[in-house]
């Protein structure tokens, strides 16, 4: 799978969430009775919403869109929505306007393997009739060709005529079939779509495809859908690697016709992967719930990800000034025990993860399996929160110490022999003799250095590493004040959770976006996203990112509304993992703050 | 005689023996540096060197230097039929508005030095090709001008340089004052940290100090006595009609010349290298007549000619021919055309007669058969010669010369069984060996090549400071060369280096072993990231069975760069080690192979020794002609 056809399945999502002001309606439709029915078996990835129109009306009235749809953004969305259009003609051979038009019903998007191992997608969109689908695939062919003609292209396109149902412009394949029009990126998947169509009962189709099946049984909400999808991560996977194992193929023709993703060791045990993203009627709350299907026994890898269930409310530590907080169960002996051959597969260097502990043993005196992991606590904390004096968001993550009273002296030595000759670390002397402090360069890629001072510390029964050392420093020297557990967003985020506590959850989180972007959006709505350069942090990253790809500043200085407009619309997040015998759940929650809620 | 027989294709066999070199990689080397005699001095200018940076002033005068060089050029190049494409090649254009625009170096910014230094240093590969027309002087002043300025640049704005320059200075010192300081290794990084001043202009009166210990030829070639021979051996046979008067008497005939040509290394002390030599005869008919007598005498002139040959590399020189001869005559038919009595006395008079002149006879058609043997012969070496002296330019000196990797000193040397060719193959900056390799006998082998350590690192700074590397097969172009079959398609080609600005790659030849080790600021293994790590990879070298054997002499090692190691370099060093081991190759032998050419005559070329010692290492081959 390209980056091309990455950018597709992003693209397409958008393209459901994007808002507009079209108000058709129709019945919403069974899965049985739609579309999905006559798909074959096997697809790489599904994804569907079940009434386009409809969910064109709903998903505008969610706060965050309310955001978008605020007038001092009009120009970006519309510049936004062109660049999305643009996008969509160009790489999908679909017209937007077409679609809003003429699309009635589901929208449907499939992904097969090609023979070359690759991905095709398809994309099936519903109309009112025959005589709809007709139009919408002539529109679209023709939004095509006006693409090619302004892009300047140097191939000429024509539409090809493959047979009766099917036409071509530049390797995109367009259709119809009853009332439903259809796209495609690869020619032998259109037709046997075609075959299967004008079968009068589909053979071992889709929706007799057992863990599809099985997958769909789970998500039983009855609410407003937004989207359900299906993936199949290790067929995914192994489409990613398939111009790498044609280009193995191609140079070397005496090789196994090996499949290294088979390789990682255990993850094909994942079966699939499926989600919905719904609103909950009542509180009109997005919610989205993924599940991982992937049975017990976990083996090898998998089995890494075993986390124990446990207590997964806020500690103490975690102050109530944090926008993000999360706390999580993990099992770190199982991660040694488990990770090598994960390890040596991924890098395709058999023995090196056991090379590296002997080498910790041998030069650093450190066992990692006995006199490291052993003592590090089940439970991992994280927490961020805005550092006035540094101006910038600081992440920081602890981990309880197992007997810290007796331990704590040992493992400060034993970080401190691993971190000793990095070029990298520098310690701060501390009074107390059973902690250590140590400012480190965290690395983002393996040039770029992400966070220059962070620090790792062993104090106060745990091991904290922070993405700034002085922050970390100023947090260990003071008593918590108060808590975020203690606070009022705490409260709200258990209730809106409730009902999933009673699951086996292993980690649990909460993002309060209004406070998280504060320092980064008052940044950008002075100074324009240039203002982020030389910052750290996802936002500034992201942003950044995007404005090098626009080529100019997308938010140049008061294009955004101040931020006590906008700071009402911002929603929270929760999040809830949870494992089972049958594999590992995320649930997540967008709500509006209570005070802010109407 | 036949021309050809002069067409020695000694140069084709060094051309070869070169690309040998390439495709490769005991005696006296690090061990006869003579340490001790200078080390006090050298540690007294080490102490007192400060970095030495260009001043805005100097900077200015080597932008006016390179902006001259390029409206040189251009002024040339108007004229010459692809002169367009040069300019465009060369990108003149961009490169001198940036030059002129750039105002005097004072007011540039960081932006400004970064932006020129990248132009300067593209333009600077483009004339680092082999390509013809690249050596041109007007090109090569331009390649020194840009190399000038940005070096000048780095040594003004670029803070990594003046750092380095004071750990190089102070490892030095470290190594010289310590009390291992006679110990081969610690020689050789003296050697190597010095050429790093040499490359950046630092210290120069400490390397200066160094230099005429070290500057001795690292590349060295030796053809022996019986290959040249073997290659240039040419049986000659040949006819020359004579037609003559002496005294009166009409004399016409024909001279059979027959014998062998080949060229042998000229004998030590001698004014020269090599020599051609003729050893054979020449047997002339003479038919004479002077009424009424006609006759028929023969004259057999044995006969040796050596055409010493004073071998520079900017011209082969013929010196004095040095013949022996020694010729007999005698008469095989003597008629007169009178009968009866008459006739008989005149035949007794003229026979007696003869006899009489004999040894005049022989001394004068000894210097005859002589001198026109000899001034034949010259006309016809002279030819080859030039011939040959013109191969070794197209061949050698300017391939050196285009891939900026001129020799400082160049010369040949002849001990009468062999003939040697040494370069001190650094590319104008850095230090060679400190001594002479100590080839085994020349009688065991044809051909013999010894390559110093310090020309591969050399090659490797030239071409690999600061390059990214995405596969080998782009490596081996870097360097004007391409990859053995086979190997194009290997899995190293997964492989991306960036590599590091100091010493990218060290060779060190001891212990029968060539060790590389491999500096990188980055890696990329397949679709891994890894961080900068020293690679180290021995392998132990040897002559069996003809064939040339590198062995796998440990498991290639990765240790922390001499920077110190960042965080992650233990989570990482088995990645790479790992990926190493599986993928280098543990045996590979290189069989005999045969020259083209003349160089047939010396049939399969086995390699018969092979050695890495003291920084040396020593390849011999024989044919098994």
């Amino acid at each position: 799978m390209n980056q091309r056809q990455s950018s597709w399945i992003a693209l397409l999502t958008a393209a459901v969430l994007l808002p507009h002001s079209s108000c058709l309606s129709a019945d919403t439709a069974s899965i049985e009775e739609g579309i999905t029915s006559r798909l074959p078996a096997k697809p790489i990835f599904w994804a569907r919403t079940v009434n386009l129109a409809e969910l064109h009306n709903v998903v505008p009235e969610l706060p965050i869109f309310e955001f978008a749809r605020l007038k001092e953004l009009s120009e970006l969305r519309v510049r936004i929505e062109e660049e999305v259009s643009g996008r969509f003609r160009k790489h999908l051979g679909i017209d937007l306007p077409a679609l809003r038009e003429g699309a009635s019903g589901e929208m449907v998007v499939a992904g097969y393997a090609t023979d070359t191992g690759s991905v095709s997608i398809c994309l099936f969109v519903e109309t009112e009739s025959g005589e709809a689908a007709a139009t919408f695939v002539a529109k679209s062919v023709r939004a095509t060709l006006h693409n090619s003609v302004n892009s300047n292209e140097t191939t000429e396109r024509e539409p090809r005529q493959v047979n009766d149902d099917l036409v071509e412009v530049g390797q995109v394949y367009f259709g119809t079939w009853q009332n439903y029009a259809f796209v495609c990126s690869d020619e032998p998947i259109a037709q046997q779509l075609l075959s299967r169509f004008s079968e009068t009962i589909a053979q071992d189709g889709l929706m007799k495809d057992l863990e599809f099946r099985q997958a769909m049984r789970r998500l039983d909400d009855p609410s407003q859908h937004v989207i359900d999808w299906y993936l199949d991560p290790i067929a995914l996977g192994v489409a990613f690697e398939a111009p790498v194992l044609a280009a193995i193929a191609f140079f070397d023709l005496d090789a196994e016709p090996a499949v290294p993703f088979a390789k990682r060791h255990g993850l094909p045990g994942i079966r699939s992967i499926v989600g919905r993203t719904f609103i909950e009627d009542q509180s009109k709350d997005l919610i989205t719930r993924a599940f991982v299907h992937c049975p017990a026994p976990r083996q090898e890898a998998l089995a890494m990800f075993d986390f124990p269930p446990g207590d997964v409310t806020f500690p103490r530590s975690v102050d109530e000034s944090a926008s993000i907080a999360g706390v999580m169960h993990w099992n770190l002996a199982a991660i040694l025990d488990h990770g090598a051959n994960f390890y040596d597969d991924l890098f395709d260097a058999p023995g090196a993860f056991e090379g590296t502990l002997d080498d910790l043993r041998s030069a650093l005196d450190v066992d990692l399996t006995g006199d490291l992991f052993p003592y590090l606590g089940p439970r991992a904390v994280i927490a961020r929160q805005h550092h006035d004096p540094l101006n910038a968001a600081v992440t920081t993550v602890s981990i309880e110490l197992k007997d810290a009273e007796q331990q704590q002296v040992d493992i400060a030595g034993k970080v401190s022999a691993l971190l000793m000759e990095d070029t990298g670390a520098k310690q701060i002397p501390l009074s107390r003799s059973s902690e250590c402090f140590w400012r480190v360069a965290l690395r983002a890629g393996e040039t770029s250095v992400a966070f220059r001072d962070a620090g790792v510390a062993v104090a106060r029964g745990r091991l904290w590493i922070s993405t700034h050392a002085s922050a970390l420093f100023e947090k260990l020297g003071r008593e918590p004040s108060r808590s975020l557990g203690e606070a009022d967003v705490a409260t709200q985020w258990r209730s809106k959770l409730e009902n999933e506590f009673s699951r086996n959850a292993f980690a649990a989180g909460l993002v309060q976006l209004d406070r998280d972007i504060r320092s980064t959006y008052t940044a950008v709505q002075q100074a324009g996203v240039v203002g982020l350069r030389g910052a750290s942090g996802i936002y500034a990253w992201a942003l950044t990112l995007l404005s090098t790809e626009v080529g100019e500043d997308p938010l140049p200085p008061g294009t955004l509304p101040p931020f006590e407009k906008v700071e009402a619309l911002l929603s929270h997040l929760g999040l809830l993992a949870s494992v089972s015998d049958e594999g590992w759940e995320l649930y997540a929650r967008v709500y509006l703050p209570a005070e802010a809620s109407p | 005689m036949r021309t050809n027989s002069l067409r020695p294709t000694l140069w084709a066999a060094w051309l070869i023996s070169c690309v040998v070199v390439d495709a490769l990689a005991q005696g006296q080397g690090w061990a006869d540096l003579p340490l001790e005699s200078i080390r006090v001095p050298l540690i007294q200018q080490l102490e007192q060197a400060k970095f030495d940076a260009p001043s805005h002033a100097e900077l200015d005068d080597h932008q006016q230097a390179a902006a001259s060089a390029i409206s040189q050029l251009e002024q040339r190049l108007r004229n010459e039929e692809h002169g367009e494409g040069w300019q465009d090649y060369l990108r003149l254009e961009s490169l001198r508005s940036r030059l002129l625009t750039s105002g005097p170096a004072i007011t540039w910014t960081e932006v400004d030095v970064t932006r020129l230094r990248l132009d300067l240093d593209k333009a600077r590969e483009r004339l680092i090709r082999n390509h013809p027309g690249v050596e041109t002087a007007s090109l090569v002043r331009l390649r020194d001008a840009l190399h000038a300025l940005s070096l000048a640049l780095r040594l003004k704005h670029d803070k990594a340089v003046s750092h380095r320059f004071e750990r190089v200075r102070n490892d030095m010192l470290e190594r010289l004052q310590s009390k291992d300081v006679g110990l081969v290794q610690q020689r050789r990084e003296i050697v190597r940290a010095a050429s790093w001043l040499d490359e950046f202009g630092q210290a120069q009166e400490a390397v200066s100090l160094l230099r005429p210990y070290c500057a001795h030829p690292n590349v060295v070639v030796r053809l022996t006595a019986g290959a040249i021979e073997a290659v240039t051996k040419n049986e000659v046979r040949k006819t020359e009609p004579i037609n003559r008067s002496s005294d009166g008497r009409r004399i016409t005939g024909e001279a059979l010349v027959t014998g062998n040509v080949w060229m042998a290394p000229a004998a030590p002390l001698r004014d020269a290298h090599l020599q051609v030599v003729f050893d054979g005869s020449v047997r002339s008919t003479l038919d004479g007549k002077q009424d009424p007598v006609s006759f028929r005498m023969v004259g057999d002139t044995d006969l040796r000619v050596r055409q010493p040959i004073l071998m520079r590399p900017e011209q082969f020189l013929l010196q004095a021919v040095e013949t022996q001869s020694r010729t007999r005559v005698h008469s095989e038919r003597i008629a007169v055309g009178v009968d009866g009595v008459v006739g008989r006395i005149i035949r007794r008079l003229a026979v007696r007669e003869m006899q009489d002149e004999r040894s005049t006879t022989e001394a004068e058609l000894d210097k005859g058969t002589r001198d026109r043997f000899v001034a034949s012969f010259r006309e016809d070496v002279a030819d080859q010669i030039n011939k040959n002296h013109a191969r070794f330019e197209d061949g050698i000196l300017l391939p050196l010369a285009r891939m900026d990797l001129q020799s400082r000193t160049l010369g040949f040397e002849s001990d009468g069984d062999s003939l040697q060719l040494a370069m001190l193959v650094n590319g104008g900056f850095g230090l060679g060996a400190s001594g002479n390799p100590n080839l085994p006998s020349a009688s065991t082998a044809d051909i013999q090549i010894a390559i110093h350590e310090t020309s591969f690192n050399r090659v490797a700074q030239r071409f690999l400071a600061g390059e990214i590397i995405t596969d080998l097969a782009s490596l081996a172009r870097k360097v004007g060369t391409s990859l053995p079959e086979g190997l194009e398609e290997s899995a190293l080609n997964q492989f991306e280096v960036r590599f590091a600005d100091f010493q990218p790659i060290t060779a060190t030849f001891e212990g029968g072993q060539m060790r590389f080790t491999c500096r990188a600021d980055a890696y990329r293994v397949g679709s891994v990231q890894l961080v900068g790590m020293n690679i180290i990879i021995a392998y132990q070298i040897t002559a069996e069975d003809g064939n040339l054997r590198f062995a796998l002499a440990d498991k290639p090692r990765v240790v922390a760069p001499e920077s110190g190691r960042s965080g992650r370099f233990y989570v990482q060093k088995n990645i790479l080690s790992r990926r190493l081991q599986a993928e280098l190759p543990v045996h590979r032998a290189f069989p005999g192979f045969q020259l083209e050419d003349l160089g047939q005559e010396l049939g399969e070329l086995q390699f018969v020794h092979a050695a890495c010692d003291d920084g040396w290492l020593q390849v011999s081959m024989k044919g098994d002609r």
